[in-house]
């Protein structure tokens, strides 16, 4: 019913994208349903090819910026159910910490792949991130550590969070990280990459 | 006729550098850069020439240029006529010399890694992060060992330690000041144009100190940088003049300059894996343009050609690592980094800065300058040795050999049945007995006097609440 939406996300297609979604929204087809079958059904294809590495980072991000201008004309339109079908996601990178890039693509694969991310920035104190993810409810909470002090920091972090909220789900990454030290610290999980962040928030989500 | 010097053909050439620069300048002063610490800000509010809006700062020109100007760099003496492997740093995956597993590195590693790159000469900065030290020692800890096991370390222009916190500094200023050895300070850009906040405040804490400083700075082409690498090293270039230019106007009582160690450094990203990568073909002629551009600035070079994207010391890391160091040496660098590393700086191995200093040495006698003359034409050596004779037991022979021929340490020229004799070791197995064996034998300690003082300021550092709290950014405060 809607091939060439998913096609127009693939391709980064923006305009196309958007059109296509107006196109079917006139049509009167159910915003959920162009949401589901149309963009997140493109994103999937994308997300398994850059998991592949069929895809490359740059094709990658020009379809979750067309997947974002779509969604930009269904989101006022979705039942709230639909809306936060995916899950909330808190991400941030923690304080003493500057380094964003590998944040920043996880939001944004993250986005593509339909959940609602509150993005709080870098240097961010554990307060602050626990505060909005009790405000929020939010499933998943995921911290970004670079350097090997702030790296070290994230296990008492990890402890004031559980302290304070459950049952949120706890991923990190970052360069110095490996997934022995995420188990160490009690982490739910640890992505090496983007891609690999988004499959574990499914995962860690449950949706 | 005659053989003459080794030449490379390629790079920047004058007039590109001249047009570089040009622009570099043009975005110090028209851009600008985001310095977010108001006391130094307000310190910059005192100098003509300096256009301040909210945090973006923008320098005039001919402070950039005066900023050039003053910077000096002192090499050390072993750094004007040797070649220099600059080990690598701070890595927190490491590979086990038994296990060849990759593990969190511990006090131990960090000794005996130091220890072998002394034993190799080497000088930079502190290998491993021992991850079994509470946070607030590691430093400590890595400029201890590096004072206490070699001669070089954390003590010249190639290191580039981090010293994270003001009470962190201070006692690492203490230590040096016990050991004799040099302290300086470093502030790291994060591109696009701004400054790690932290760093700034380290900076504002030891402005009146006489502490010589330096900027860094690493945007990430198609990232933090734009796309192409020549861009990517032009924002490197503007981001660098700004940060040297605001530590001249603020830090007047110490040399300021351009870390070698990074000196323009750009590099490339790789889109499939989204991530750095050291050792490819772009980062290599990044190398020829960076030493155009530190031959421009009068700035030491340092070939970055030691890393690898490999992840075990394999075929991939010595050829990348090889010809990266070849292709440097042609052009004129003396001295490389980042001995020892993988994975693009996630891995320290012994085994491979082993293997390091072995590609230097064979580079080394590759461009050695070879005398041409009678004396080593030997004409009257082939006029003597008759048909079916043999050159073997000739005075000459015996008198000549070691010096015509380089003797590698690592690099096997037995032939098959005497490998297969000798255990048949794969190049790792091999390296890692070599390693083993130098970390044994090498002696070198600093004397007892130092090492007592330096023991008494990491018994107070350990004790002192105010040095741990400094690393508490999330503690329930």
């Amino acid at each position: 019913m809607f091939d060439e939406l998913p096609e127009s996300i693939i391709r980064g297609d923006e305009e196309e994208a958007k059109s296509l979604t107006q196109k079917y929204l006139d049509d009167g087809k159910e915003p959920g349903d162009i949401l589901q079958n149309g963009l997140i059904a493109g994103m999937d294809v994308v997300g398994q090819r850059f998991k592949i590495y069929e895809m490359y980072l740059p094709e990658v991000i020009m379809s979750a910026t067309a997947m974002k201008s779509a969604m930009g004309l269904l989101k006022p339109l979705l039942l709230k159910t639909e809306r936060s079908a995916a899950g909330m996601v808190i991400m941030a990178t923690i304080e003493g910490d500057v380094h964003d890039i590998g944040k920043n693509l996880v939001t944004m694969m993250l986005e593509g792949a339909g959940y609602d991310i509150i993005d709080l920035g870098v240097d961010v104190q554990i307060e602050k991130i626990i505060e909005t993810a009790e405000k929020e409810k939010a499933d998943v909470i995921g911290l970004s550590a670079l350097l090997t002090t702030t790296m070290l920091a994230l296990e008492p972090s990890i402890e004031m969070i559980r302290k304070k909220i459950s049952p949120v789900k706890i991923m990190v990454g970052g360069s110095p990280l490996t997934q022995e030290f995420a188990d160490k610290i009690g982490a739910d999980g640890f992505a090496p990459d983007a891609m690999r962040a988004v499959n574990l928030t499914r995962r860690l989500a449950g949706k | 006729m005659f053989i003459k010097d080794f030449t490379l053909h390629g790079g920047l050439d004058k007039g590109q550098v001249d047009i570089m620069n040009e622009k570099a300048l043009y975005l110090v002063e028209n851009v600008g850069v985001n310095i977010p610490h108001e006391g130094i800000v307000n310190l910059l509010s005192d100098y003509e020439g300096v256009k301040i809006e909210k945090n973006m700062v923008k320098f005039r020109s001919d402070l950039v240029q005066k900023a050039l100007e003053d910077a000096h760099y002192d090499l050390p003496d072993y750094g004007k006529d040797r070649w220099i492997i600059d080990a690598g740093a701070h890595q927190t995956s490491y590979y086990d010399l038994d296990t060849h597993k990759l593990r969190a590195p511990t006090i131990k590693d960090l000794i005996d890694l130091t220890i072998l790159g002394d034993a190799l000469d080497a000088v930079g900065s502190a290998p491993v992060v021992p991850l079994d030290v509470p946070i607030h020692l590691q430093i400590l800890s890595m400029h201890k060992i590096s004072y206490e096991y070699s001669r070089f370390r954390c003590n010249d222009i190639y290191e580039h330690m981090d010293k994270p916190t003001p009470e962190c500094a201070d006692y690492l200023y203490e230590m040096a000041q016990a050991a004799g050895k040099r302290f300086t300070f470093g502030i790291w850009m994060i591109s696009p144009r701004s400054f790690d906040k932290n760093g700034l405040k380290v900076a504002y804490h030891l402005l009146d100190k006489g502490v010589p400083m330096w900027i860094s700075t690493m945007p990430v082409a198609g990232v933090s940088g734009p796309i192409t690498m020549l861009s990517t090293l032009l924002q490197s270039m503007f981001e660098h003049m700004a940060g040297l230019t605001m530590l001249n106007l603020i830090n007047t009582k110490g040399n300021n300059y351009i870390a070698p160690d990074d000196a323009f450094e750009a590099d490339p990203f790789d889109m499939k894996f989204s991530t750095f990568v050291y050792g490819s073909a772009e980062y290599t002629r990044a190398t020829l343009h960076k030493i155009s551009l530190c031959d421009y600035y009068n700035i030491p070079v340092i070939a970055k050609s030691l890393n690898t994207a490999a992840k075990e010391p394999d075929a991939q890391a010595s050829f990348e690592n090889g010809v990266h160091t070849l292709i440097a040496g042609l052009a004129g660098a003396r001295a490389f980094r980042t001995g020892g590393l993988l994975s693009c700086a996630e891995i320290y191995s012994a085994e491979m800065l082993v293997i390091n200093y072995e590609i230097i040495e064979y580079i080394k006698n590759i461009l050695k300058k070879e005398e041409f003359n009678d004396r080593r034409l030997m004409l009257d050596e082939i006029a003597e040795v008759g048909p079916g004779q043999s050159f073997i037991g000739r005075r000459s022979t015996f008198e000549n050999f070691r010096k015509e021929y380089w003797e590698p340490e690592l690099f096997n020229h037995s032939n098959l049945g005497q490998w297969q004799e000798m255990g048949s070791k794969s190049a790792w197995q091999y390296t890692t007995e070599l390693v083993k064996k130098k970390i044994k034998e090498h002696e070198y300690r600093i004397d007892d006097e130092a090492r007592k003082e330096l023991d008494r300021i990491y018994e107070k550092a350990k004790k002192d609440k105010k040095l741990e709290d400094s690393f508490k950014f999330n503690r329930g405060k």
